[in-house]
């Protein structure tokens, strides 16, 4: 009878704590009812009538063309502005400096400025250059203006597409058509400009950040408490037990570290599968959505390790797993969609903040999976170091 | 033959505390040895290096000849611990635990099944084998605990005061269990401090106290060290300090040996009837009543009560 080499063993360590884990119902409610409950409720609240977004978009039109003065009219002819939701407010003759300004006084939520010469240069063929204003700490809005320049942009080449067209088909026919007569129809017709708001859309539109605000929550405490099982098994006894036979320290660790991983994967999993299938959740690109999972996942891992490492007794990590859960919540932003000032300086520098700029991207469609891979980087990167920071001080802990 | 297990000279310290200091003992194929001492004499200490759960400050433990440290997990396959409180996972049932640390052991299968099926028969739990372990009795829980540890039909088996907390009937039905372990040709190692157990069940019986191997021997040997000694048990009534200062007198006798008890006194002597005597006779100079006394032949509690001037029970 040989004894099992440490990879078997690890797995049976991790098989029997998610066996166990998943026999607990506390454990199910935290995993998977709890974040889609607080979503939905949370994110109910924030798209009803009095809650919902609500943000003026400026449109600051420096340039004055033809061309200019079409856009502005046609984007702010689709909004009221101060109704709900996002409003496109024309700005005749406001300059970059003075959009800036006004983000920063906090006059407009976000500004996109059509700059002097725009209309020229687009019909010289030549380069042209929009620029978008937004408050840092709102992701949703400035994602929005983000969208609202590109639909722009876009139009402006599908025209100089056309214009093209045009004078190559006419020079074909024998006939004289004049750039500008081209350009003038053109212009006359509104641009084909997508808003890319689907955050918006329905009910449970603003799910898709809470929903795994709620469940980054959730994590800490699903994932704090498979850490501290370990701690819990050396008061019970069972650690000793396994360790006074062939187990490896190194075995145990693995397998409770698998387990930690296992649970908060399959947490994050199922909240976005039950937000997405049953409630229209739009998290963005599935590939991105997935890296983004695995980085917080690895991230929160790493903290409830070092939290598991530093306590000596369960009722210790306990209440640095509430402390952290909570402190992290607040200031990665996991309560509030948008953040200014302070709050959004220091959401950067924390995991469930990072994943949420990464979540807000993804689902506002402003980042494909290649955007939030540095995201996904660094908190992979902070995960596996906090863990094996945390993985040392456990391992000290269970030194004979 | 070579020894099951062999300790030599293991020490263990605890900052200033020398919880263990130079024991050195050996443990034959077969063999049930005791290890006798009250709480707090090191006996858990002395198991958990030999089980590589601590490592020793000084000394060394080899298990069939190979060395045992914590890092060592082939030579730790051949020990079984039964630690002293429950280790088992008490929202799974008791096949389900056996059939965990079974595998950590490396069996497998029908094998593992079928030696579950036996070691349940062993300790008396096959018709609960299912049920959860939260749902069992003190006695039972005991029983599991003893049956993981023996699962893996173990060369050496470590049994950390077994019995602790157990109601008399569970009691006797683990001694019996133990009992079996021993001709069926595991050696067995036995921490206790019931002096009747250690009797009962033991080849052999060291004496610890204080983190010190004091004596060693089957038990006809440690008895028959206090050579033609009784044992005297006083029960007497009076103040605490009239019984103190009538203790006290009886410890100035020469050749007796005192322990208090919650009833009197518990004496070791060579002349039993000029001890009784005087007992009753400083009885009455300290305004202390005796209500009885018995005289009976030594047995392992006289020979640590000689040796320690304590009784096993009096911590």
């Amino acid at each position: 009878m040989a004894a099992p080499n440490v990879l078997t063993q690890a797995l049976l360590v991790a098989r029997l704590d998610l066996r166990r884990r998943l026999r607990d119902r506390s454990v199910l409610i935290q995993v998977i009812l709890a974040p889609v409950l607080l979503a939905l409720i949370i994110g109910g609240a924030f798209s009803g009538d009095s809650g919902g977004l609500r943000a003026d978009i400026w449109l600051a039109d420096a340039d004055g063309s033809e061309l200019s003065t079409q856009i502005v009219a046609a984007l702010a002819g689709q909004s009221e502005p101060g109704g709900e939701g996002v409003s496109f407010v024309a700005k005749p003759g406001l300059d970059a400096a003075a959009a800036e300004a006004a983000v920063d006084a906090d006059e407009a939520d976000a500004v996109v400025v059509i700059p002097a010469g725009f209309g020229a240069a687009v019909r010289a063929g030549e380069a042209a250059e929009l620029r978008v204003f937004g408050d840092a700490g709102d992701d949703v809005v400035a994602g929005i203006a983000r969208s609202v320049a590109d639909g722009i942009a876009n139009g402006v080449q599908t025209q100089r597409a056309a214009i093209a067209t045009t004078l190559t088909a006419a020079a074909q026919l024998g006939e004289e058509v004049s750039a500008d007569d081209v350009a003038r129809v053109a212009a006359a017709t509104p641009a084909a400009i997508t808003v890319r708001d689907s955050r918006f859309e329905n009910t449970f539109s603003m799910m898709s950040f809470f929903a795994p605000g709620m469940a980054m929550i959730f994590l800490f405490f699903v994932m704090g408490a498979a850490a501290r099982s370990l701690v819990t098994e050396r008061r019970e006894g069972t650690l000793p037990r396994m360790l006074a036979g062939p187990t490896s320290p190194t075995a145990v660790l693995l397998g409770k570290a698998l387990a930690v991983l296992t649970l908060g994967f399959t947490s994050l999993l199922m909240v976005w599968g039950i937000t997405s299938l049953g409630f229209g959740v739009d998290w963005g690109d599935p590939l991105g959505v997935l890296l983004v999972i695995t980085g917080a996942v690895v991230a929160i891992a790493g903290i409830s390790l070092v939290i598991t490492g530093l306590a000596r007794t369960e009722s210790q990590s306990e209440a640095l797993t509430i402390v952290f859960a909570l402190v992290l919540s607040v200031l990665g932003g996991s309560f509030v969609y948008t953040a200014t000032g302070f709050l959004a300086e220091v959401r950067k520098f924390t995991p469930n903040g990072q994943a949420l700029m990464a979540f807000s991207d993804l689902a506002a469609g402003n980042a494909s999976p290649a955007d939030v891979l540095p995201a996904v980087l660094l908190l992979l990167g902070g995960g596996l170091v906090t863990g094996a920071i945390g993985l040392l001080a456990i391992r000290r802990g269970l030194a004979p | 033959m070579t020894a099951v297990l062999e300790c030599a000279h293991l020490v263990r310290t605890f900052g200033d505390l020398r919880a263990v200091e130079d024991v050195s003992l050996t443990i034959a194929p077969g063999e049930t040895y005791g290890l006798l001492g009250p709480n707090g004499a090191g006996k858990t200490t002395t198991i958990s290096m030999i089980c590589g759960l601590l490592a020793p400050t000084a000394g060394t433990v080899r298990v069939l000849g190979r060395e045992i440290t914590p890092a060592a997990s082939d030579a730790k396959a051949a020990i079984g611990l039964v630690p002293q409180d429950i280790a088992l996972y008490p929202d799974l049932s008791a096949r389900e635990n056996l059939r965990f640390f079974g595998r950590l052991q490396g069996l497998r299968g029908a094998a593992l099944e079928a030696r579950i099926d036996e070691t349940l028969d062993v300790v008396g739990l096959r018709d609960r084998a299912k049920d959860r372990i939260d749902t069992y009795s003190g006695g039972m829980k005991r029983r599991a605990n003893i049956a993981v540890g023996m699962l893996h039909a173990p060369t050496l088996l470590v049994l950390d005061e077994p019995t602790v907390g157990v109601d008399p009937q569970s009691r006797n039905s683990i001694l019996e269990a133990i009992a079996n372990l021993g001709t069926a040709g595991m050696a067995v190692l036995y921490t206790t401090h019931y002096m009747e157990e250690a009797e009962r069940l033991c080849d052999r019986i060291g004496i610890i106290d204080v983190g010190r191997l004091i004596a060693e021997g089957t038990r006809a040997e440690l008895v028959a060290g206090l050579g033609s000694a009784s044992r005297v048990t006083v029960r007497a009534e009076g103040t605490a300090p009239a019984l103190e200062a009538w203790r006290a007198a009886l410890a100035t006798l020469p050749g007796v040996t005192v322990s208090a008890t919650a009833t009197g006194a518990d004496l070791t002597c060579a002349d039993s009837t000029a001890t009784v005597a005087a007992a009753f006779q400083r009885a009455g100079a300290h305004g202390v009543a005796i209500s009885g006394v018995e005289v009976a032949a030594p047995d392992l509690e006289s020979v640590f009560l000689h040796l320690t001037g304590k009784g096993l029970r009096d911590e």
